[in-house]
């Protein structure tokens, strides 16, 4: 008898937890990112910058937080992506949507073609790998002075209106709209995927690739697919700085981006998509104060900063905001729990 | 009858050390066969040749009368050939249930699908919730693997191996480091595994070994003692010699 009610249909418990369906902090989330356009009216520049950084760090969160795969050099693809629409503006061609999807193309291409290289090997390979493309993609602008402007970066970008209509301003309020818009729906996307038969093999390989493998997936394509995917993803940010900025220079392959982005990934929590933005916007915020503060040191700061964190608060802030909340929950529902 | 695994003059060494020396085995579908052998035999070292973790310096590995010796890893799990590791090979951060959802969904074919949820196939889900229960992992399925005790990891262990419904199973010492009650109950799940699945089984324990195998293979520094049938295996003096004697510091 026990048998046969154990082996009932599975209780939506199950299908609950595997669908991962909105939970309210997420709307809240958003509804406050959107809230900033009102509430902070003079921050919006600033935000719109942390909210491109924010791709920026969610697509190296898909490589690293979720499939695991180590990356220095992530910042080719954003700077690809940034050329890209810099370029296609310059040439003529400034209608911003068709030019992120032409630098996600790019820049997704150029991710699958590179993936085969970078694919093979340990963590500590992978690291160097990664540098190195990034580190020949750059020089490869400097030298190809005709294309990229060099060193002066790319003259005369000009961006048409949003659907022919919203008009970037000088108050970043269109800049702001347009890049959380991109924000987020590169980040349904990315949750899409996470939560998926295809992301949830991306955690098993991260978790056990040898397991992986004998479990019959071929561990190598899926890594392809992902860093493919990822590379789109940067590209998309980096065409986004460039169309609200209208300008785009060789810092954007640069070493800095990359680790800043890692950087933001660690500090928010790995692995939790919004950890990567909030680390991105908190960085920026950081670095805006201690820059106010001590000019001179303020990286020196954010190195200490980092330090606390991965000492004290393991799993980034997000991580530890939520073993606090659990803990406070725990608390108070400790005596109720221990009523009949 | 084409044999459902066949290994022919299987040999691998290391630098100088030969490890797996000129094996030649043969399991018939649903053949329920054992391999033992002292500590450093060579065992889990043929596990590794057959699921190609590793290349063998020569010989030949047929899987229902197809030569997979070449064929990597992932190809030969698809071919219907699944493995338990002596030491766990889990997800630490995944659940029970999301690793066997995981293995189900490879099975199927489905786990490139990256625009769908996990359940949009309920019959996955079922699917996975039987095999937990069956398992006895049903209680704790939605708790992080790597903070489960280890006998409940090494069901889990099973559990994924189970989930790809294998042809051809191969158990490296499934009982390793569980309690007697968890152990029994772990060979009443592998006695009612289909018929038709053939199992190689390596594990320390005779008692279960010679209850569970049909037949028996001793394996002595990485070559083939001697194979047969549990009681001949077991009135053999060379096999009391060699294996007892590795057994009484083991
Ligand atoms: N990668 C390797 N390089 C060199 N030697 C190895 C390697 N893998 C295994 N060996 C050696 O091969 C021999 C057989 O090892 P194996 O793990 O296959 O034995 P086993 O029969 O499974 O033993 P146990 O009962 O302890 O699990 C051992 O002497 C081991 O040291
Ligand atoms: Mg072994």
């Amino acid at each position: 008898m026990i048998v046969e009610a154990k082996s009932a249909a599975p209780p939506t418990e199950d299908e609950r937890r595997l669908r991962a369906p909105w939970r309210s902090v997420e709307i809240a989330f958003w509804v406050l990112a959107a809230a900033a356009y009102l509430l902070l009216p003079h921050q919006l520049p600033l935000l719109a910058q942390a909210a491109i950084g924010g791709l920026f760090a969610l697509s190296v969160d898909l490589l690293l937080g979720i499939a695991g795969v180590m990356s220095l050099g992530h910042a080719a693809f954003f700077g690809i992506g940034g050329y890209v629409a810099g370029l296609l503006a310059q040439s003529g061609w400034g209608e911003p949507l068709s030019g992120l999807v032409a630098a996600g193309l790019v820049a997704g291409g150029c991710g699958f073609l590179s993936s085969f290289l970078v694919l093979r090997g340990s963590d500590l390979t992978r690291l160097m790998v990664t540098l190195g493309i990034s580190l020949l993609v750059m020089e490869a602008a400097n030298r190809m002075t005709w294309l990229t402007g060099g060193s002066d970066g790319l003259q005369g970008i000009d961006v048409w209106p949003i659907f022919g209509v919203w008009e970037f301003d000088l108050y970043g309020r269109t800049a702001y709209v347009y890049a959380l818009g991109v924000l987020f729906a590169c980040f349904l996307l990315v949750r899409r995927v996470v939560h998926s038969p295809f992301g949830l093999t991306l955690r098993g390989i991260k978790g056990n690739p040898r397991r992986m493998s004998a479990l019959g997936t071929p561990v190598g394509r899926r890594l392809v697919g992902v860093y493919t995917l990822a590379a789109a993803l940067a590209g998309i940010a980096g065409a986004l700085l460039t169309q609200t900025t209208q300008f785009v220079s060789l810092d954007v392959f640069g070493f800095d981006k990359s680790s800043e982005a890692l950087l933001a990934v660690v500090l928010g929590g790995a692995g939790t998509l919004y950890g990567a933005i909030v680390g991105a916007l908190m960085l920026m915020e950081l670095e805006t104060l201690l820059a106010r503060i001590t000019p001179e040191y303020w990286q020196f700061w954010i190195g200490i900063a980092f330090m606390a964190q991965a000492l004290y608060a393991r799993g980034g802030i997000l991580g530890f905001t939520v073993r606090l909340w659990t803990r406070l929950r725990r608390g108070v529902a400790a005596p109720s729990r221990t009523a009949p | 009858m084409t044999p459902a695994l066949e290994m022919r003059r299987l040999t691998k060494s290391f630098g100088g050390l030969v490890v797996t020396n000129n094996v030649s085995l043969s399991l018939a579908p649903g053949e329920r066969h054992a391999l033992i052998g002292p500590n450093g035999a060579g065992k889990t070292t043929l596990v590794n040749l057959l699921t190609g973790v590793l290349a063998p310096s020569s010989g030949e590995i047929l899987l229902h009368g197809e030569h997979i010796t070449e064929k990597r890893p992932y190809l030969r799990a698809r071919l219907g050939l699944a493995r338990t590791f002596q030491v766990n090979q889990l997800f630490p951060l995944l659940t029970p249930l999301e690793a066997v959802v995981m293995a189900i969904l490879q099975r199927r074919g489905i786990a490139t699908r990256w625009w769908s949820g996990l359940t949009r196939d309920r019959a996955v889900l079922d699917e996975a919730w039987a095999l937990l229960e069956r398992l006895g992992l049903g209680d704790c399925r939605h708790e992080p693997t790597r903070e489960l005790p280890y006998g409940r990891q090494r069901l889990l262990e099973i559990a994924l191996a189970l989930a790809l419904q294998p042809r051809v199973l191969l158990l490296d010492e499934p009982a390793a480091g569980v309690s007697e009650t968890e152990g029994r109950d772990l060979f009443t799940t592998l006695a009612a595994l289909p018929p038709e699945v053939t199992v190689l089984l390596i594990d320390h324990d005779m008692d279960l070994v010679f209850r569970f195998a049909e037949r028996i293979t001793v394996l002595v520094g990485g070559a083939v003692l001697v194979q047969g049938p549990p009681q001949q295996i077991a009135a053999d003096p060379r096999v009391r010699e060699v294996y007892l004697g590795a057994e009484s510091h083991g």
